[in-house]
């Protein structure tokens, strides 16, 4: 049954179905509508929901009801996920899965409340202390927000890692239809955890590792692990890439405007194609070298000062010249303000290359 | 003659002309496997109060047939390797963090046994708003607080409960209460809450005060086990090496130093009677994800996630302050 749903809401629904019961968290705008989501769903099916005295709480809280073993979330905003920084790396450096959500708000500081992309360095380069990645989603709509978010809880449990859903006030906030389907959950068995259980009695949840050798055995052994992820984890979708000339790149709310974007070029002839990461870690990089292995120049568009297009950059590798345009603040690029930008740098290509046609060879 | 290579482990350290008068409790490994070395000590000083706090919780582990059921979060500072030695389930916190992480272990596990176990570094500075709300939601779990009036593991800087005029490295010449306040009573503190079911502070100064703490640390996990609510043990605590002095000393400076600072009370000793309030009705998941019946009974199919943009029109709803 389609349903019309604000996308906050749907995370809930999303952790819902993955079989998510317990939900620790700390009311913060544009993200306040997951906690009372969480407050009225998963109680009554049978869950627990319990709003913690700080988000520094709640992380800690979310470390302790996965070291149990429970599928468990909690989700913040900018300030709330600097103050869960320090408890995502000890879930990390314990190896214990959970998911995490940021619907990203304007920063640094208190910033204000209206949607940025300013969160992608804290949440995709790790933000806390120490050798450690999170895995991170980011949905493009309401019905991805739910999807991904089920999504999360897989990945996190698969490599016993947190997964973040990174989403911003646009995603959030907005309602849009969403599409369930009730599938069984049978949440993995976790022989790891410390249940109570003579069975568990021998395990231990910790992060710290004494000696110096131990330590980097762990590490290695971390590395490891998320060389697997980069292997088999990266997502990505493309519109419209195999004749482009200019490549935007985008993800998030950010994509939507820029496939309409890319709809205005293409219906005036030009050739603009999209290339949208929906994993940020692992970056699709590979996928991205080949879509941009034709094009002559990529344009990344962010809500924020320059973000992910350093690891297009890295990604490309000199190969193509990486553009970049930013919106910050709250503000918002027109479908107009990027077809025109496009358009001027389609100009300075074809203008540079007429010059270079022109140029007598040395 | 025993096989057991534990056993022999334990035979071949005890040195000659010496016999065990006292058996070590059986929620203690036989030998700490987790040590990098000295598998058959602590890590603690001689004369520390931990060694003693550890064996009191042991025994009452033991005593109460809870050992299987025990669900152990070691803190950040001196204890921070208590999973050495607790033979139960371990769980190693962040630095204050314990009685959350312990909220969602009680919360996930309620018929288990969660302890929090934490220094006055921990639990009455970088910990404070966990413990506070911890106790005031009424978290049926039990908390143990070594107090030891300085930070161990660090090496002697001023805790939140260093007494007044009480030297220690960040305080060189004594703390001054119009610098740095005055020592913290987290007992009488978290007595003022209306949810806590037993608060008590005890001190590890002599045998009828260790006693009394023996009776203190197995009345909260009784409480735990009878599910009657937040239990609290403050334990006032000997640091022979950094305050500087003998452990028969310390244990001297206890009584005649910390006891008068810190009185030694049961502050709370109570079983709240508390309505469960409003309970939510139990509804299927289809119900509250307002999903049609029909598909409940569908099979699992393989989520295709549906990464393919969609015709949707956007509408900004408003946002709150």
């Amino acid at each position: 049954m389609r349903q019309l749903c604000k996308g906050n809401v749907a995370i809930v629904k999303g952790a819902i179905l993955a079989g998510c019961r317990s939900f620790y968290g700390y009311p913060i705008t544009p993200a306040s509508e997951i906690a009372e989501a969480a407050a009225l769903y998963i109680p009554q099916v049978g869950g627990t929901f319990l709003q913690a005295e700080s988000e520094v709480a709640a992380i800690n809280m979310v470390y302790g009801a996965a070291a149990a073993g429970a599928r468990v979330m909690t989700a913040s905003s900018g300030p709330g996920l600097s103050l869960m920084q320090e408890g995502i790396s000890y879930i990390a450096g314990a190896e214990l899965p959970c998911v995490i959500v940021d619907v990203v708000r304007g920063g640094p500081g208190l910033g204000n409340i209206a949607p940025e992309q300013s969160d992608y360095f804290a949440m995709v380069k790790g933000g806390g202390h120490g050798n450690y990645h999170n895995l991170v989603l980011a949905p493009a709509s309401v019905q991805e927000i739910a999807d991904l978010t089920t999504l999360a809880f897989e990945l996190a449990d698969k490599y016993r890692n947190p997964a973040i859903v990174l989403a911003d006030g646009f995603i959030g906030q907005m309602m849009e239809p969403l599409e369930l389907e009730y599938r069984e959950i049978a949440p993995p068995g976790k022989p790891w955890a410390v249940k109570g259980t003579p069975e568990t009695q021998k395990n231990l949840i910790s992060s710290i590792y004494l000696e110096p050798d131990d330590l980097e055995a762990h590490q290695r052994k971390l590395e490891a692990k998320y060389k697997r992820a980069q292997q088999t984890e990266p997502r990505w979708e493309l519109y419209d890439t195999d004749d482009a000339d200019i490549l935007l790149v985008g993800y998030g709310i950010t994509s939507r405007i820029l496939r309409s974007a890319v709809e205005a070029a293409r219906s005036q002839g030009q050739r603009v194609g999209l290339f949208r990461p929906i994993t940020l870690w692992p970056f699709p990089s590979e996928a991205l070298a080949k879509a941009a292995s034709t094009v002559r120049e990529v344009l990344v568009v962010e809500l924020s000062n320059g973000q992910m297009v350093e690891d297009v950059r890295l990604a490309l590798n000199g190969k193509v010249p990486v553009e970049f345009y930013g919106r910050t603040g709250g503000n918002v690029p027109s479908v107009e303000e990027i077809h025109a930008d496009v358009l001027a740098r389609m100009s300075a290509l074809f203008e540079r290359e007429m010059l270079g046609r022109m140029m007598p060879v040395q | 003659m025993s096989q057991d290579p534990k056993a022999m482990v334990k035979e071949a350290e005890v040195p000659a002309g010496y016999e065990t008068v006292h058996a070590k409790s059986p929620v203690f490994y036989d030998s700490y496997e987790r040590k990098a070395e000295l598998k058959n000590q602590t890590h603690y000083c001689p004369g520390c109060g931990h060694g003693v706090a550890h064996k009191l919780i042991a025994e009452a582990i033991e005593d109460l047939g809870l050992q299987n059921r025990t669900i152990f979060v070691s803190p950040v500072g001196c204890s921070v390797f208590a999973y050495y030695y607790f033979d139960v389930g371990n769980v190693q916190a962040a630095h204050g963090r314990a009685p959350a992480c312990a909220t969602a272990i009680k919360r996930t596990c309620p018929e288990k046994i969660v302890i929090s176990y934490q220094g006055d570094g921990d639990l009455a500075a970088i910990g404070t708003a966990e413990i506070v709300h911890a106790a005031n939601r009424g978290e049926k779990i039990a908390v143990f607080f070594v107090n030891n009036a300085i930070y161990g593991m660090t090496g002697g800087q001023m805790a939140p409960t260093t007494l007044v005029g009480q030297k220690s490295t960040t305080s060189p010449w004594g703390r001054r209460p119009v610098n740095e306040g005055y020592p913290l009573h987290m007992a009488e503190l978290l007595s003022t809450l209306e949810a806590p079911a037993y608060v008590e502070r005890v001190a590890l100064c002599d045998n009828k005060n260790i006693m009394k703490a023996r009776r203190a640390i197995r009345r909260a996990l009784e409480n735990q086990r009878d599910g009657v609510g937040f239990s609290f043990v403050e334990i006032l605590s000997p640091c022979p090496t950094i305050w500087g002095k003998e452990p028969v000393d310390a244990r001297r400076w206890v009584l005649e130093k910390l006891v008068p600072a810190f009185p030694l009370n049961v502050f709370r000793d109570r079983k709240l009677d508390t309505s469960p309030g409003a309970m939510p009705p139990q509804r299927t998941v289809t119900d509250v994800l307002e999903i049609s019946a029909k598909n409940e009974s569908a099979q699992r199919v393989a989520v295709q996630h549906p990464h393919h943009f969609r015709e949707y029109t956007i509408k900004v709803a408003g946002f709150g302050g």
